[in-house]
């Protein structure tokens, strides 16, 4: 296993020296001769586009790294504390793909510092001179970020019972701790320069702290975990999708489909609080610069918010499509069935209102006739519609997620009724205080802020989002704390059939997961365009020939080629990590014996 | 099979996206371009100057309007005549600059001070460019008071931008090098301040021993005070060079490689 492993990278390494030998080789002949230049040009593509296509490859790679030890350790916790095998095979599973990946990572990020260095020398230099602190602690992270690792992996079959196996998790635990601070470093960098602080008006560095914990270095750090996570997930369970496609008996299938549901869990759960960590995020943006934010929603950059509301749409869309072709393997699952369409109508309505522009005037003969805004759609396009229809559409996907999680079972006692009713006051609440504020955020019905009926100031309405927020995550977090104690001793239905999923619930699983990863690259570019021609915000202007932002549809072919570029090589690495291994003995038993699995949150019993 | 499957199925997904992305408005956002100003403008052609900053580089309407109350920012029509009330002392024009300058020394009723100092990055108006701004804000309802500036190269942030000129006469335009230097072959190379260049090979080799011509030529063009030329049109060339160094931020590696062979072959 260790020798095949070593193998996988090998190739890698040397591919690795070999492009830049080549990057080199082929840059312009100009490179060696001018003494310090601000920018040095890549052959054919250009700088930039070679520069992001590195970033945007390594950043995949990166957060699936990080993302996936995150869940694995928990899922591992689940099996020890259980005491079931099948969880702790699972997590290892899911390890042996990071471990896999791991040098194609550290390879990139070698390829992206070489980029940087060598074709943006005056921007690396700046960045440099202000954390260069931070550029030797990054390496030691990165050691032993790596070394835990691979004593985390290689380490498993030998720390399987009593302490060994906390002193195990522990390590785990600490490899995502190595991970966090590791991202958290270079979220500085990358946060500096779109919310430079800590620094005089010339640039000169005047505290680093101020300059690392600069104003989104926060809202990144966590918006990133959280999408790490989903990422992580969603990638897995497409490796999954790919695995149950290719089975060859049922076992497989129903292992590889137990994986693709636990991958898809995952994503979902780091899906739902995703729109509000973006939504912190954008307000630190509009405190940092309004002008930024401007830039970022309503100016250039506001059609790119239409693609997004089209990805998230298929993301919401298909994990719930996924959970509802997923109720047909579970016994019990039919008493739910009725209730898909009207979910599915309230996801497309929501997708709709989140997809509408703000103002769709294509000509000044329209714009004479209706207006610099539709008469409806306009109403539709502004964050208040936007908000209220997200906040709904997180809570549909929750539904999905309760209805099946209890598909298998039924809660016993008396109280199993009411309870039932509180949660679903609850969760109508919920959507109530939702449906309010959105209303509110245009009509000010009681006349708080003004004359009864009159509009509600722009400044009012945009807080209304955090009673929105709040009333959906108080929700999620007492129904499902309801919903554990209601079904912690419940009755099963009948057995859960794994590997019996439909292959177009596979392809779901696949089409999650390049949607994630594409939504990704999006956002990658989201975050340096309102950046507009600087380097570094407001403090080192970009002098190049590439100094202003490309169109969305130049964005989006650059954004694609990552995607495939990754998928590329990770499908390449993945079977690479395959060869020369023996075909391991799944430790599951087949789909039609009993105890079915029931992986976390499943409604499968016991 | 299954597999190529999935991937025929992964990449018509990615397809269909970038499809998507390529089937909606396409704007490019390119930074604002210089607007001409001189000290000898009347006051309308100073407050239609300015204008065209605030549209441009200064990007006001994003927050303000000019009609109709905005959200994040008061309305401008009738700030000229509102603005010589504002703050007792303090004159229209002096109130308008410092409104500029500092944009929450006094904050318009029901608005929060969310405006950026126009004088510092990211925007960094030169003081040319808010004499023409504070021009066109006192038209509005207002006179006319502030004068006109002529911009200096100091104020200007212009001299830091990379042109896109892919010949040589385009990069010597773009440079402005007509401004000083002369090449009889080149119709618009007629400055009469620095060197002569119209026949710079012949004596570029023998500048500096151990330089080949385009070295030199090189050395000049990124470093002006490397060597000092001896003979200017009135006189000799001064030290240190009133060249700026500034070229080798100016100039992509390929467009300084290919002005030191259009001047290595002027013979």
């Amino acid at each position: 296993m260790l020798s095949s492993d070593k193998q996988n990278w090998r190739p890698l390494v040397r591919a690795a020296f070999v492009i830049f030998f080549l990057l080199i080789l082929f840059t312009d002949p100009a490179l060696a001769q001018s003494p310090d230049p601000a920018y040095r040009e890549f052959p054919l593509i250009g700088s930039r586009v070679a520069l992001w296509l590195v970033a945007e490859v390594h950043l995949m790679f990166a957060a699936f790294m990080l993302g996936v030890p995150m869940f694995a350790v928990v899922v591992e916790m689940v099996g020890w504390r259980n005491k079931d095998a099948r969880y702790d095979a699972l997590a290892k599973e899911f390890v042996k793909l990071v471990v896999i990946a791991a040098s194609t990572t550290a390879i990139l990020g070698a390829l992206l510092t070489f980029v940087l260095t060598v074709f943006y020398p005056k921007f690396f230099n700046y960045l440099a001179n202000i954390f260069s602190p931070t550029f030797i602690i990054y390496p030691i992270l990165f050691f032993g970020e790596s070394f835990t690792l691979y004593l985390y992996y290689y380490g498993w079959d030998r720390m399987m019972e009593g302490a060994a196996k906390v002193g195990h998790i522990i390590i785990g635990i600490v490899l995502n701790i190595w991970g966090t601070i590791l991202m958290f470093v270079a979220n500085a960098w990358l946060t500096f320069a779109i919310s430079p602080a800590g620094v005089d008006d010339q640039g000169n560095l005047v505290d680093l702290w101020a300059a690392i914990t600069n104003p989104t270095w926060m809202p990144i750090n966590v918006h990133r975990l959280i999408a790490n996570v989903a990422f992580g997930g969603s990638i897995v369970a497409a490796y999954s999708a790919i695995k149950f496609l290719n089975s060859k008996n049922a076992e497989e299938k129903a292992h590889y489909d137990w994986m693709g549901y636990v991958g898809n869990f995952i994503a979902i759960i780091g899906l739902i609080p995703l729109p509000f960590a973006g939504y912190w995020l954008g307000r630190e943006i509009y405190g940092f610069n309004q002008q930024m934010g401007i830039t970022m929603m309503g100016g250039f950059l506001s059609w790119l918010w239409i693609i997004q509301a089209l990805l998230i749409g298929i993301l919401f869309l298909t994990a719930n499509y996924y959970l509802w072709v997923g109720m047909g393997r579970i016994s019990g699952g039919e008493r739910y069935r009725r209730y898909i369409k009207y979910l599915a109508a309230i996801l497309v309505v929501g997708w709709i209102v989140w997809a509408t522009p703000h103002s769709i005037v294509a000509s000044l003969e329209e714009a004479r006739k209706i207006g610099q805004f539709h008469p409806l759609l306009g109403v539709l396009g502004v964050m208040s519609a936007k908000n209220t229809v997200v906040n709904l559409m997180i809570l549909t996907t929750f539904i999905s997620f309760l209805m099946y999680r209890r598909a298998g079972k039924e809660a016993r006692g008396g109280g199993a009724r009411r309870v039932k009713i509180l949660q679903a006051i609850m969760v109508v609440s919920a959507a109530s205080v939702v449906l309010f504020y959105g209303v509110y955020g245009y009509v000010d019905i009681f006349g708080l802020f003004g004359d009864p009926g009159s509009g509600t100031p722009a400044i009012i309405r945009i807080g209304f989002s955090v009673y929105q927020v709040a009333a959906v995550l108080a929700a999620l977090f007492f129904v499902t704390l309801l919903d554990i104690f209601l079904f912690r001793r419940a009755t099963t239905l009948g057995p859960m059939s794994w590997g019996q999923m439909p292959e177009r619930s596979q392809y779901a699983l696949v089409l999650l997961a390049v949607t994630f990863t594409w939504l990704m690259g999006l956002m990658g570019y989201a975050r340096n365009a309102i950046r507009q021609d600087w380097h570094v915000f407001g403090i080192l202007k970009d002098t190049s020939l590439d100094a202003y932002s490309p169109t969305l549809g130049f964005a989006a072919i650059v954004i694609s080629v990552c995607v495939i570029l990754f998928f590329g090589l990770i499908a390449f690495i993945f079977w690479l990590g395959e060869l020369g291994e023996k075909k391991a003995k799944l430790t599951f038993p087949s789909s039609e014996s009993k105890p079915a699995y029931e992986p976390a949150g499943s409604g499968g019993g016991k | 099979m299954q597999s190529i499957k999935v991937a025929v199925f992964a990449l018509s997904v990615i397809v269909f996206f970038a499809l998507f992305a390529n089937s909606i408005p396409q704007i490019e956002s390119r930074p604002p371009k210089e607007v001409a100003l001189g000290a000898d403008m009347t006051p309308q052609q100073l407050a239609a100057a300015g204008r065209q900053v605030m549209d441009t580089k200064g990007g006001c309407f994003t927050c303000h309007s000019i009609g109709s109350p905005g959200p994040r920012a008061p309305d401008l029509q009738g700030v000229g005549t509102r603005a010589a009330t504002r703050k007792p002392g303090l004159n229209a024009e002096a109130y308008l600059r410092e409104s500029l300058i500092e944009p929450c020394a006094y904050i318009v009723e029901s608005y929060q001070c969310l405006m950026t100092p126009m004088n510092k990055p990211p925007v960094s108006l030169n003081d040319a460019e808010i004499n023409a701004v504070i021009a066109f804000l006192e038209s509005l309802g207002g006179e006319i008071t502030v004068k006109p500036i002529a911009v200096s190269a100091s104020s200007s942030s212009s001299t830091s931008q990379v042109t896109d000129a892919k010949t040589p006469p385009e990069i010597l335009k773009a440079m402005a090098c007509f401004g000083c230097h002369t090449i009889s072959s080149v119709d618009f190379m007629t400055g009469k301040v620095g060197p002569d260049l119209s026949h710079i090979s012949t004596v570029a080799a023998t500048r500096k021993p151990g330089l080949s011509a385009k070295d030199y030529l090189r050395e000049s063009i990124l470093d002006p005070n490397a060597f000092i030329a001896p003979d200017c049109p009135d006189g000799p060339c001064k030290s240190p060079s009133l060249m700026p160094p500034i070229f080798g931020d100016r100039l992509t590696a390929k467009q300084l490689d290919m002005l030191v062979e259009f001047l290595a072959g002027l013979k």
